[in-house]
């Protein structure tokens, strides 16, 4: 079976749309969210913070005539996929016809196409609405605007497995080429900002009016965000062939669910440890092999304490691996986070440094790990767990060794 | 890596079966799946997810598998829909935009996740193992098939509940371009590996020989015929097989009408076809493979089905073997 490895990433985010601009802003320890424009005045909107990108670099990496046709999560999903290729060396005309497979991950998908669709209907009804809006909604979509956009035919699929879809996407993506589907996957998470996950959130009462405080005992709540992290993938042999720099190696996943509520995770973290166990299993490996987390984090009272007690169980209470949060920084991007998650620890990986968890100032007894309080901290990282557990109980665990 | 052998152990699906209000499409009859929900607490759970939880409740009894609450069997859901729930979605928006962010119910939210009904599914049934949402188009359930045949091929998982479901709504009507009468569908098969099916003495109603997908770009779409009949083939060589051993292809999808006889042309076989002229939307593969589990028969006990899901720019292939 082959060696699964990362060759090429591609990232949009508040933090930045480039590599070099996402490491710098993660590394300082900055907030990439704040009070937003549209929502500061509206009476309907008790929380007015949100993430969202401000930056169009993005859009200067794409084509835009082409993408006319599609909704905005498709945009960003180009562009870092296209970014992901270009990181990973590899030109379009070089991908094997048939065999590139784009796998997306998302939550919401092209949301703000139907927030317009809804604008537009209660204020003229449904007629209204312009066909080629219409057209721009169905999820498949996205997947198809990669498509078009690399123009190689392949496995195509669009996953949408809510905060843990860029997970998800790359474990398929390990999948189709230990299987021998797909030769090179280009994979991972993509979510826009989304009025109804704000109305959402903040109806549930799970926003923060301020900041995100992953573990502290003081924490409120999450940030809604946005953003898209793209991987190229190919088996090890394929990459060392073409002499491509190899970020990572994905050694293993673990899938699971809490098969417990819509909404709340399993109180005894169920799903997450059998994910954890499963994915330490099929890489080989001990606990004590995993030298940083990638927390899910996302700085809800719930969230947090059962994520630590999950850790406790699979690792041992004091042996829990340094664990950060950067949803702390980035707030909570949905189907994108776990993309730029993985894409934010194999940095740590080339760069030997700990990103932080910031806003942390009061310890929580039931939250007992070291989250890397507020600095980054220089560390040697060869092996990286990263999880992300999300609504309806989906869990994912992926661990990533440096290659 | 160790493959197995996969087979399909039960099957349950519903299609719309009485007109809409405005006679656009086939509605499901509310009265063939309802009573199956007695017992379940789903306040708050959506018509789609209603809907799912009933055709894989029937697809487990079909079966016989049992689910225990509270038991780890590393069983999956993969769930394909083109819309899943869009109707719930949207309705929840509308209310947010007309009466204001303050006034949308909260218990509604959970809905509006594209994952919804298949966690819905998961939490009712009490699975636990990977829960994939694939939203595909017309090829979802297929393709959602296909996903949890490779899973159970490769020992990822011992059994998977394997469909799809989409319901009609207003806003759904207004995107679906549809080229043949619409139903609402739903549907889920039972995939097992041969060790558990014969584990617990199953019976076997077909056995999956082989799944491939692909999806076309635009500027390739007029090669649609040429790359099924392509797959096709490549999938019987790959089981060592004959074309001959195909004795029908199904073909389900937006461009069956016009591709299928294209396609049975360049493979230049005597193959039996026929093409499908209802709409299921993403439920497509699965309310096919129902059919051919119903009605596919041949003496030959080697005689293969083969479902070909055309999309607009995807093609997806399912082989298998009924078992008498």
């Amino acid at each position: 079976m082959s060696n699964v490895v990362i060759t090429g990433m591609g990232v949009a985010s508040t933090a930045g749309c480039n590599l070099k601009d996402y490491w710098d802003t993660l590394c300082s320890g900055k907030s990439t969210y704040g009070i937003m424009d549209d929502y500061k005045d509206n009476p309907n909107f008790r929380i007015k913070v949100g993430a969202r990108i401000q930056n169009n670099d993005w859009e200067s990496k794409i084509d835009c005539e082409f993408l006319k046709k599609y909704g905005r999560a498709s945009k960003y999903a180009v562009s870092t996929a296209l970014s992901a290729l270009k990181d990973a060396g590899v030109e379009i005309n070089q991908l094997p016809e048939g065999r590139t497979a784009v796998i997306i991950g998302t939550t919401m998908g092209e949301i703000q196409v139907e927030e317009s669709i809804s604008e537009m209907s209660v204020k003229s009804g449904i007629q209204s609405v312009s066909p080629d809006l219409l057209n721009k909604y169905r999820t498949d979509r996205i997947g198809a605007s990669v498509r078009e956009a690399i123009g190689i035919s392949g496995p195509t699929y669009n996953v949408p497995t809510a905060c843990t879809a860029g997970n998800y996407a790359i474990a398929l993506g390990k999948r189709l080429i230990e299987w021998g589907k797909a030769d090179v996957v280009i994979a991972g998470g993509v979510d826009v900002f989304s009025r109804v996950a704000f109305t959402g959130f903040q109806r549930l009462l799970s926003l923060t009016p301020d900041l995100c405080k992953p573990f502290d005992k003081n924490r409120k709540g999450l940030i809604v965000g946005e953003g898209c992290g793209m991987f190229v993938l190919e088996s090890e042999s394929s990459a060392k062939a073409r002499g491509a720099k190899i970020l990572g190696e994905i050694l293993s996943v673990g899938l699971t669910s809490d098969r417990h509520h819509i909404t709340a995770p399993h109180p005894d973290g169920d799903g997450a440890i059998r994910a954890m166990e499963e994915a330490l299993k099929e890489a080989g490996l001990v606990p004590s092999d995993i030298d940083y987390i990638s927390a899910h984090g996302t700085g809800t009272a719930t969230n947090d304490k059962v994520e630590a007690k999950a850790l406790s169980k699979v690792f041992g209470k004091d042996r829990i691996p340094v664990t950060s949060s950067i949803k702390s920084m980035l707030g909570h991007a949905m189907g994108a986070a776990s993309a730029l998650e993985l894409a934010a620890s194999i940095q740590m990986m080339e760069n030997d440094i700990l990103l932080p968890t910031i806003n942390y100032s009061t310890p929580d007894p039931e939250c007992e790990i070291d989250c890397v309080p507020n600095e980054a901290r220089p560390c040697k990282v060869n092996c990286i767990m990263s999880n992300s557990f999300a609504f309806g109980g989906q869990v994912s665990s992926l661990i990533v060794k440096r290659s | 890596m160790d493959t197995k052998k996969v087979y399909i152990t039960g099957i349950g699906a519903l299609v719309g079966e009485i007109p809409a209000e405005n006679g656009n499409y086939m509605a499901f009859d509310s009265s063939k799946y309802e009573s199956l929900l007695e017992g379940f607490r789903l306040r708050g759970v959506d018509r789609v997810s209603s809907i799912s939880l009933a055709t894989t409740l029937l697809a487990l009894k079909d079966s016989g598998l049992e689910i225990k609450k509270g038991e780890t069997n590393g069983y999956g859901l993969f769930f394909g829909t083109a819309y899943g729930a869009l109707e719930s979605i949207h309705s929840f928006d509308c209310t947010a935009v007309e009466k204001g962010a303050l006034n949308v119910n909260p218990g509604l939210f959970p809905n509006t996740v594209l994952n919804a009904p298949a966690c819905q599914v998961e939490i009712q049934q009490s699975i636990d193992g990977p829960v994939y949402t694939i939203c595909n188009g017309s090829t979802s359930s297929l393709d959602a098939i296909g996903m949890g045949y490779l899973h159970v091929r490769h020992g990822h998982e011992p059994a998977i509940l394997a469909g799809g479901s989409d319901e009609v709504s207003g806003l759904t009507f207004r995107i679906h371009k549809s080229k043949f009468p619409l139903y609402e569908a739903s549907g889920f098969v039972v995939i097992e590996s041969e060790d558990l099916a014969n584990f617990r003495k199953a019976t076997l109603k077909a056995e999956i020989l082989g799944f491939e997908s692909i999806e076309v770009p635009p500027n390739k779409s007029d090669l649609a015929a040429l790359m099924t009949a392509q797959l096709i083939k490549h999938s019987i060589d790959e089981l060592s097989k004959s074309l001959s051993d195909i004795k029908k292809i199904y073909f389900c999808g937006e461009i069956a009408k016009d591709t299928g006889l294209k396609v049975v042309n360049i493979l230049e076989n005597e193959i039996e076809f026929e093409v499908l002229e209802e709409d299921y939307m993403g439920g497509n593969g699965i309310i096919t493979v129902s059919r051919v589990l119903r009605e596919f028969n041949s003496n030959d006990e080697n005689a293969l089905a083969a479902i070909a899901n055309l999309g607009d720019d995807r093609i997806s292939l399912l082989i298998i073997r009924k078992i008498k």
